[in-house]
């Protein structure tokens, strides 16, 4: 049996995951002085839901504190109690344990049961805390009350609501909902019963020895309780949802969910790809075998061939969209970075989110989620004021951070936009001169704003456990020139910053320059082509052995590739070749290649699944006639090109 | 060819010629037998690595263990043959001089591989198979081709990929 159970593990790990997220993302909507009671319900399945499943596997400390978390979420739906702030960022705090827990699972780690003891009484007593709080509250409030007629006060009034079926208190007793004044009565239905009705309600109260009741017999006051249960709805706004209704909803709902889509191991995405991509390469192998016959089919064999070529094209884009995924998958996890690191901050931040149907490749969706995390938090962090300070700057107290990601040719653009109080152009500089770098005051601000890009550069004048300590910007660059994206600043003082990452839109393919050497092709990535040139025997200039080329007043070192890669070319001087001007980072520098081929897409196929690295290749791609031919990797191409593009080349 | 009561304890090897001495290599890690062709040359590799080739949109690494193990200097032409294998995820082509046959051993049959006297260094063996007449080099062909002497893996890839 547990064999069987072995290989619904990994299901049971994935769905937990999409619970936790809808558990997190329910909390995070939900606004604790208005709970909508939809959306209640909807954070109760999604912790009712992994209850069940880690109970099926055995995953009883998973299955035990969301029980707990079960009951509490239960008495806010039910009304019992009003969630808190303070009740909702402690359930967070559960959810990133219940995170925890299942990586645990995951790992077949032991798990600490200390622990999970330690995370139950944690939730317990947040709860129970503000509960206490709560009643003498309300009990203060309240002008006389009898110590003991509070305590019957719940369980005396149904019989009374024998005649007023309707009436409010007598239903908030069965529907346990938390009459102010119910002070015992209330505390009793903490017990950790969820499903505890009606029949719970009765025995726990005839075990209390609660007399009252039996005395008019069940049978009498039992029709105008159920019709009270009823009629409350219509009353209240907002209402729990009967107890019956919401099995029907919750199995509705999942059986919706389960009807759009399958899971699919990657890996089978992946060579279906790779196979299409197989499929191409063979489709214009035909055609140039087809171009070949000179015979009356010809014709016929053309037509067919074009047919082909659409039919491959289409299956290769479909089978591409496979892998993409709405952007979303990345964007949903920031409402909770933008609170926490807003929290942390004492600031007041609102986050807007736009585009997130915007769909990206898998492999792309994964790679985003650190920096932008690092992007956000710089946000609030440096761009984003203290309230105060917006206030003084007649600013809203609340500061907004947008995240839009929108798509535009083939390229994604994911925009961090803040309305804070921009970058301070003359710290950059001095910090700048600090670390002793050269810099130009007059440089324009598309020239200093990259410097923040600096390894350990950090304008903040208080390093903070949130950002500031100068290590990450960096980083962020880094990680999107290797995901094939750039970086783009534009701030103004006073109105706010905007970060905008430009990726291409699957890392799978890559728009390419061909270039031929000697006897072999070389694909140069077509984005950091800036231009090519057969240059002329003036602009090449010499200095300290290395040549430089002259563009319009703009030196060049250049790259002679046949060099690197130890190939005899067909031409070894400047004057004789191509020189393809590429920039990379923050390199510039020209690459001599014998003659360019042409512009084409290329799919991008990893040379270290069954190689190793080749000192400056990024990749390998298939050519029409079935050829390897390798992507060149200007970043480490570039390493060894003195920095010669310095600040004041580029301004 | 074998009795039907040895067949479950015999392993199979597919055999190859590199110059005179035969080498079997174990038949489950042997993925395709194919034409050599299509090379595309990797810069500063050391000789005996060819170059890549596209084997179903895999970037395949072509070993010539002629070059390797012979130290002499090889032909290639429609006749070149090319054993891809498979050891764990990873693909490798090796040419050799040519591909003979299919041969099972019993246990019994392979015997500790020499010391010395093949042009393989006795790392990358697994034994001596004999069977009749015939004598073949058992090469463990894990060893061979996680090998750092052929250089086919980053020796700190494992920390990043």
């Amino acid at each position: 049996m547990s064999m069987d159970l072995g290989q619904f593990h990994e299901v049971f790990f994935e769905e937990s995951q999409e619970h936790l997220d809808a558990l997190e993302q329910g909390l995070m909507a939900l606004d604790p002085s208005q709970p909508d009671a939809e959306l209640l319900n909807t954070i109760f399945r999604a912790a009712h839901s992994i209850k069940g499943s880690s109970g099926v596997f055995g995953f009883t400390a998973l299955g035990d504190i969301t029980h707990v978390m079960e009951n509490r979420l239960d008495e806010w739906r039910k009304e019992i109690s009003q969630p808190q702030a303070s009740q909702v960022d402690h359930l967070l705090t559960v959810v990133d344990a219940l995170r925890h827990l299942v990586s645990v699972y995951q790992n077949g780690e032991p798990v600490d049961e200390q622990w999970v003891q330690d995370t139950i009484d944690g939730l317990n007593a947040k709860f129970d805390a503000y509960e206490i709080k709560n009643s003498e509250q309300s009990q203060s409030s309240e002008p006389v009350v009898d110590e003991d007629d509070d305590e019957g006060f719940g369980f005396f009034e149904p019989l009374e609501a024998e005649a007023e079926a309707d009436d409010d208190v007598g239903y908030g007793f069965f529907e346990e909902e938390p009459a102010p004044d119910e002070d015992e009565g209330f505390g009793f239905f903490e017990e950790p019963e969820p499903e505890a009705e009606f029949a719970a309600a009765n025995t726990e109260a005839e075990d209390e020895g609660w007399g009252l009741f039996e005395e008019p017999g069940s049978s009498d006051t039992s029709p105008p309780q159920v019709d009270a249960v009823e009629s409350k709805p219509t009353e209240t706004k907002a209402p729990a949802k009967s107890a019956v209704s919401n099995p029907t909803t919750e199995s509705a709902q999942a059986a919706q969910k389960s009807g759009g889509t399958i899971r699919v191991n990657v890996e089978k995405v992946d060579s279906l790809i790779n196979l299409v991509g197989e499929l191409v390469i063979t489709q214009s192998m035909l055609a140039m075998v087809g171009q070949n016959l000179d015979d009356a089919n010809q014709e016929k064999m053309n037509g067919v061939i074009e047919t082909l070529h659409r039919n491959t094209r289409e299956i290769q884009e479909s089978v591409m969209s496979i892998r993409m995924l709405p952007i979303s998958f990345v964007f949903n996890r920031f409402p909770r970075v933008a609170r926490d690191t807003a929290g942390k901050l004492g600031k007041k931040v609102n986050l807007v989110i736009e585009g997130g149907d915007t769909e990206i490749d898998k492999g792309l969706v994964e790679q985003l989620a650190d920096p932008l995390t690092h992007l956000m938090r710089n946000s609030i962090d440096h761009g984003i004021e203290s309230p105060s300070d917006r206030l003084q700057a007649g600013k809203p107290e609340t500061g907004t951070v947008r995240l839009s990601a929108r798509q535009q040719g083939g390229n994604i653009i994911i925009s961090v936009i803040d309305d804070g109080a921009g970058l301070n152009r003359d710290k950059i500089l001095n910090k700048a001169r600090e670390r002793g770098m050269t810099v130009n005051a007059d440089s324009p601000d598309e020239a200093i704003w990259p410097l923040i890009f600096e390894p350990g550069f950090s304008t903040a004048d208080a390093v903070t456990d949130v950002s500031g300590r100068g290590v990450g910007m960096d980083v962020v660059k880094k990680n999107l020139s290797n995901l094939g994206g750039r970086i783009d600043i534009d701030s103004v003082p006073g109105y706010g910053t905007t970060l905008s990452l430009i990726l291409p839109l699957t890392l799978a393919i890559l728009d390419g320059m061909a270039v031929s050497l000697g006897s072999e092709t070389y694909i140069i990535p077509l984005g950091n082509i800036v231009e090519s040139i057969q240059p002329n025997a003036e602009q090449v200039k010499t200095l300290n052995g290395d040549e430089l080329l002259n563009v319009r007043g703009h030196y060049w070192p250049v790259v002679r590739l046949h060099r690197v890669m130890s190939v005899r070319p067909r031409f070894e001087r400047i004057t004789d070749g191509i020189v393809i001007l590429t920039e990379s980072g923050k390199r510039r520098f020209g690459i001599l290649v014998d003659e360019l081929l042409g512009q084409q897409q290329v799919v991008i196929k990893s040379l270290e699944q069954h190689y190793k690295r080749i000192p400056g290749v990024g990749g390998a791609t298939v050519m029409g006639d079935g050829q390897v031919a390798f992507i060149l990797d200007l970043e480490s191409l570039g390493a060894d090109v003195a920095a010669t593009a310095t600040l004041e080349d580029a301004s | 060819m074998t009795d039907e009561h040895d067949v479950d304890s015999q392993q199979e090897f597919l055999t190859f010629l590199l110059g005179d001495e035969q080498y079997g290599i174990d038949i489950m890690s042997v993925k395709e037998i194919r034409g050599y062709d299509n090379v595309t040359r990797i810069a500063n590799a050391p000789a005996f690595i060819k170059g890549v080739i596209n084997m179903r949109g895999e970037i395949v690494p072509i070993v010539d263990l002629r070059i390797k193990f012979q130290q002499k200097q090889p032909t290639y032409d429609e006749f070149t043959i090319v054993i891809v294998v498979q050891v764990h995820d990873r693909l490798v082509g090796m040419v050799v001089d040519g591909v003979s046959d299919v041969v099972g051993f019993t246990p019994e049959e392979i015997r500790p591989s020499p010391d010395f006297g093949t042009a393989f260094d006795s790392r990358y063996l697994s034994g001596l198979g004999s069977k009749d007449k015939d004598m073949v080099i058992l090469v463990n062909i894990e060893a061979l081709v996680t090998s750092q002497e052929l250089g086919l893996i980053d020796q700190n890839r494992s920390t990043y990929s």
